[in-house]
């Protein structure tokens, strides 16, 4: 075998590889390329073309001097108590600038509306903008500040913007007012029976009160157990409601299914695939979602059931620091009323109770039956009791229609004011409770003279 | 130069062209690096703040607790001297004579109104706010203020000085 | 004075641009960078065929990230109240901030990439065997190079928690319950990752300590002796052919290059290649961020990192209910089964009886089988990735990528 000729080594100038050089070129230039294009996009951010025309409008309207003064670059307020911070700044530059009111202002430059009376109650320094208007604070860009969703490519941001154009489409007449605001605003103000400015709000703590909601919810820490705790109930998210279940229609009274899911339902009707639709449907008909659900369907217009489901969005989970929290105006007649329950010695009750559940059989004896008693008892009936009860129809509980046909007053006078122990002691309320499954639960109590009064009045009612 | 010079040094310069461009991308990276270690946005306190609609200003001294700034009115002038000792910080009393006084300070003879003195060492500083006695190694600053456009309000920019004489024409 | 400022020159970069043969063959031992290499290599190691250079992207997209990750560790802070703050100033308030995030987020990526195939390039051509030589025990390089293999997934792994968003909290939820499922020691691990029973400020400065100094450290140190060892095992494995040539009296001298200019230049031409693709994806690509971490609600559906989207699969295909009894998913599907699988490839290189001949060779013959069932396995995680990615979506349906049903917003 003839040993390989050693070869002698190669020149360290000949080039194995000659073509790496010039690729290696091509690649500087590539690279530097796209160094450029990262650059160009570092120095005009989105942000920049509405600073510079932001610029050149204050120039034109109050000349160089005073546009010279105007920096650009990201601006934001930055609020340590909420732990915000809003970069809105950056583009709605005019937002406190006197006399950027006309109409030929371009929206996005004009003076924020009401600063003399909204706004020096609420200054931007301490409430910045996405804690009235929804949105996220920390973006510089139109998409994504304003949360806007295109198509499948969603903004990950979980406050929307509560913008005119979201309230159109959920069919408010005065969509251009920002009516979906009103939510925000109620986060704060949620303790107060009524504030000026909020009509919605108002409107659905009205109906809270007289549809007498906490007698099945706990709502602001009490009420009823036999309907979801709402005290948190803007905090849930899309996950916890299961909008692939079906749709169900009432036909005769009893709820059929429709064939389509929730989810088809609210797109039929054109709505926003929401958690504020589902609410919208749910007052709408509780059955609809619910098909064994206790709650009646109140009747409520659309409009009600906006501002229910806006307050009921409003009911979110905040850290409010003590200087955020409004002062909440006492109403004299909560006072009052809450003065019946809060006092432990008995004010006109009779002090015969245990006697009466021993099943003495007198008569209560006929108190004067007045006008006024009466109307007195109507009202009573109306806050208390309606909710559950009606005349003519079976509700949450039976229908009153000839009720002292069948009861005696003394059996109607205890039911009312003890129901607990009614139901555990009574045979015939045991049969009324497993029956109707349901507890009678009067909101705010009530005082042996308001049942007296309510009986006068049912006694002329269920004839 | 024979023809392969010529095409040896049309490759070098090429070549140099190419250095020129790698090693320009690599640093135009990393200054792009360096570059996003200055602060664009500070969660601080801001150094320019609004103080108060001009016309609410009251003539001779109007002291700002918050911004420990004393700011003067005299006429349509006004101007804006620090609060804060620049000893060691304490905040300065505002002691004013209720009239002009003639004083021998630091050999000059100066007339002034009022002065400012440190409870904490006994600084002592005059009307500009020049430091002629007490432990402070230098005199209280002035800030420049001006009419914010948007507002009209009056705004101090706390982030630099001027001169004891500024004056800002109101 | 040109002439001394030309002489200064020339003193620094000598070793990079050697002037004859002497100076190429000292360049080496006087040269700190240059000390790695021998003075000259054969040229098949160097071709682009043999190797795809993959360890060398690997190693440049590790120095990528070193660099970006030092900077961002100005930026991030990782505590619990302001870490997504700090990654949304990134996006928005920092110069050149989104920059520096795409940069190291796209680079974690294609390292993952990039040390897997890499590894499935050493496995085709069966460069874990030592050919004719008696020295070499190019099997430790294989098993160090699994052990880089899992470091870089747990790199990866724990600087996705840092931005705190869903995204992170869930997927790294999602792979911390699965290190819960081993047996007896499972509660201990979460304990101790965790720092406690749940995900929160302490599993967040534990995850970030990993991933910033203590990973990147022993990565380091492995990489050194990954380098070192081939030293040791007489270069790339390519190199065992043309030894088993000569020796059966072939007149074949292996054509050998200078590593100094020649490699050098091929590895600066790699890195800036590597570096030039970054830079694209860093430009033109966005780098996703969820809403802030939640332990309230999840997202629908809850996916892991990509790399381990495989593992999640396997999970959800291997909790099965037989009767009242359910099998543990989480423990065959996450644990079982990955470790019987990356033990079996570890531990193969010492099996493997393959002829000296397919050393430092791609697809030899008398590798078919095992080649075979190495490529059914890698395509099957392949696979399960790309599954799991776009036919998986809510409640881990299954459903055409296309057709995802629609979930619903707030308001």
């Amino acid at each position: 075998m003839a040993t390989p000729k050693k070869q002698p080594l190669p020149d360290v100038k000949d080039d194995p590889f000659p073509y790496d050089s010039w690729i290696i070129y091509g690649l500087a230039i590539i690279g530097a390329f796209l160094l450029g294009i990262a650059i160009y996009k570092e120095l005009n951010p989105e942000y920049i073309k509405y600073q510079r025309e932001f610029k050149s409008l204050i120039e034109k309207k109050f000349g160089k001097e005073v546009a010279s003064k105007i920096t650009f670059g990201v601006k934001q307020i930055w609020i340590p108590e909420l732990g915000k911070v809003e970069r809105c700044i950056t583009c709605h530059m005019g937002y406190e600038w006197k006399g950027l009111d006309g109409e030929d202002v371009p929206k996005v430059f004009r003076t924020h509306p009401d600063l003399k009376g909204l706004i020096a109650k609420h200054p931007f320094k301490k409430f910045g903008c996405t804690t009235c208007h929804g949105g996220q604070g920390y973006a510089t860009n139109l998409r994504e500040a304003h949360v806007i969703h295109e198509g499948k490519k969603k903004v990950r941001w979980l406050e929307p913007l509560l913008s005119a154009e979201k309230a159109k489409e959920y069919g408010f007449k005065d969509w251009q007012k920002l009516p979906l605001m009103e939510i925000n605003c109620n986060i704060c103000h949620r303790y107060e029976d009524s504030v000026p400015g909020m009509p919605y709000i108002n409107l659905a703590k009205k109906l809270v009160e007289e549809k007498a909601c906490k007698t099945c919810h706990i709502i602001n820490g009490e009420g009823g157990k036999i309907g979801p705790d709402l005290t948190y109930e803007g905090s849930k998210m899309p996950e916890m409601f299961d909008m692939r279940g079906p749709y169900y229609e009432i036909k005769d009274g009893k709820p059929v299914k429709s064939g389509r899911s929730i989810k088809e339902e609210i797109e039929r009707r054109g709505l926003p695939l929401t958690i504020f639709s589902w609410h919208l449907l749910h007052f709408e008909e509780p059955r609809s979602i619910t098909p064994t659900s206790t709650m009646p369907n109140f009747g409520f217009t659309d409009d009600e059931n906006r501002a229910l489901t806006m307050l009921v969005m409003s009911w979110k989970k905040v850290k409010l620091p003590a200087e955020y929290i409004p002062r909440i105006k006492r109403v004299k007649k909560v006072e009052a009323e809450k003065g019946a329950q809060d006092t432990i010695e008995v004010k006109e009750s009779k002090p015969s109770d245990t006697t009466q559940m021993e099943g003495a059989q007198e008569e209560k004896g006929t108190p004067e039956v007045s006008e006024e008693l009466v109307k007195r008892g109507e009202s009573i009936f109306n806050q208390k009791c309606k909710a559950c009860h009606l005349i003519d129809k079976k509700l949450v509980g039976p229908a009153l229609k000839g009720l002292f046909s069948r009861r005696t007053e003394k059996w109607v006078f205890l039911m009312i004011t003890k129901p607990d122990s009614m139901i555990k002691n009574d045979p015939e309320a045991k049969k009324l409770f497993e029956e109707y499954k349901v507890p009678m639960i009067i909101p705010g109590g009530i005082t042996d003279e308001e049942t007296k009064a309510v009986i006068e009045y049912l006694k002329r009612a269920t004839k | 130069m024979t023809d392969k010079e010529i095409k040896s040094k049309r490759r070098e310069f090429l070549k140099n062209i190419g250095r020129l461009v790698g090693y320009g991308t690599l640093g135009g990276v990393f200054a792009g690096f360096a570059r996003s270690l200055w602060p664009n946005i500070l969660y601080e306190p801001p150094k320019r703040v609004r103080l108060i609609d001009p016309k609410n200003l009251a003539e001779g001294m109007n002291y700002f607790p918050e911004h420990r700034l004393f700011v003067f009115k005299k006429g349509n002038e006004v101007w804006a001297i620090s609060a804060i000792c620049q000893h060691l910080g304490c905040t300065v009393n505002f002691v004013p004579f209720g009239q002009k006084v003639k004083k021998k300070i630091l050999g000059k003879i100066i007339e002034e109104e009022w002065e400012f003195h440190c409870p904490c060492h006994g600084s002592k500083y005059t009307q500009d706010g020049d430091i002629y006695a007490g432990p402070a190694p230098r005199g209280l600053p002035h800030y420049p203020l001006e009419i914010d456009p948007a507002t009209g309000f009056l705004v101090v920019d706390m982030s630099r000085e001027v001169k004891k004489d500024w004056r800002l024409k109101v | 004075m040109k002439e001394k400022l030309y002489q200064v020159w020339r003193a620094l970069i000598w070793t990079f641009d050697p002037a004859d043969r002497g100076e190429a063959g000292k360049a080496i031992t006087r040269n700190f960078w240059l000390h790695w290499f021998p003075p000259r290599m054969t040229k098949r190691s160097l071709s682009w065929g043999y190797s795809l250079w993959l360890g060398t992207i690997s190693a440049v997209l590790f120095f990528i990230l070193t660099i970006t990750g030092i900077i961002l560790m100005f930026l991030y802070v990782p505590s619990v109240e302001r870490a997504y703050q700090s990654i949304k100033d990134l996006e928005y308030a920092v110069s050149f901030g989104w920059f520096l995030r795409n940069m190291h987020r796209w680079a974690a990526h294609m390292m993952v990439a990039s040390v897997f195939l890499h590894m499935v390039r050493v496995f085709y051509t069966g460069a874990y065997k030592n050919g004719i030589s008696h020295m070499a025990k190019r099997q430790i390089n294989w098993v160090v190079g699994m052990i880089l293999l899992g470091v870089t997934l747990l790199l990866s792994f724990s600087g996705y928690l840092l931005p705190w968003d869903q995204l992170a909290i869930w997927a790294v939820t999602v792979g911390t319950q699965i290190a819960r499922s081993v047996p007896i020691l499972g509660d201990d691990i979460y304990y101790v990752l965790a720092g406690g029973t749940r995900l929160d400020q302490n599993a967040l400065i534990r995850f970030y300590t990993l991933h910033v100094i203590f990973l990147p450290a022993l990565l380091l140190v492995l990489f050194s002796y990954h380098m070192w060892r081939i030293r040791k095992d007489e270069g790339l494995a390519s190199v065992e052919q043309e030894k088993i040539a000569r020796k059966s009296g072939k007149p074949v001298q292996p054509e050998m290059v200078f590593s100094t200019p020649w490699a050098v230049r091929r590895i600066i031409l790699v890195s800036l290649g590597t570096f030039v693709w970054v830079l694209f994806l860093t430009v033109f690509l966005e780098s996703p961020l969820e809403e802030p971490a939640s332990l309230e609600w999840t997202p629908n559906p809850a996916k892991a990192p990509w790399y381990f989207l495989w593992l999640q699969e396997l999970v959800a295909i291997t909790t099965i209910r037989i009767g009242g009894f359910t099998l543990n998913g989480g423990f065959i599907g996450g644990v079982l089964i990955p470790a019987i699988l990356g033990g079996a490839a570890t531990i193969w290189a010492f099996i493997d009886k393959s002829p000296p001949e397919a050393t430092g060779v791609w697809f030899h013959r008398s590798r078919l089988v095992q080649n075979l069932v190495f490529t059914f396995f890698a395509l099957l995680i392949v696979g399960m990735i790309i599954f799991a990615m776009y036919f998986r979506g809510p409640y881990w349906g299954v459903y055409w990528p296309w057709a995802w049903p629609e979930l619903p917003e707030i308001i």
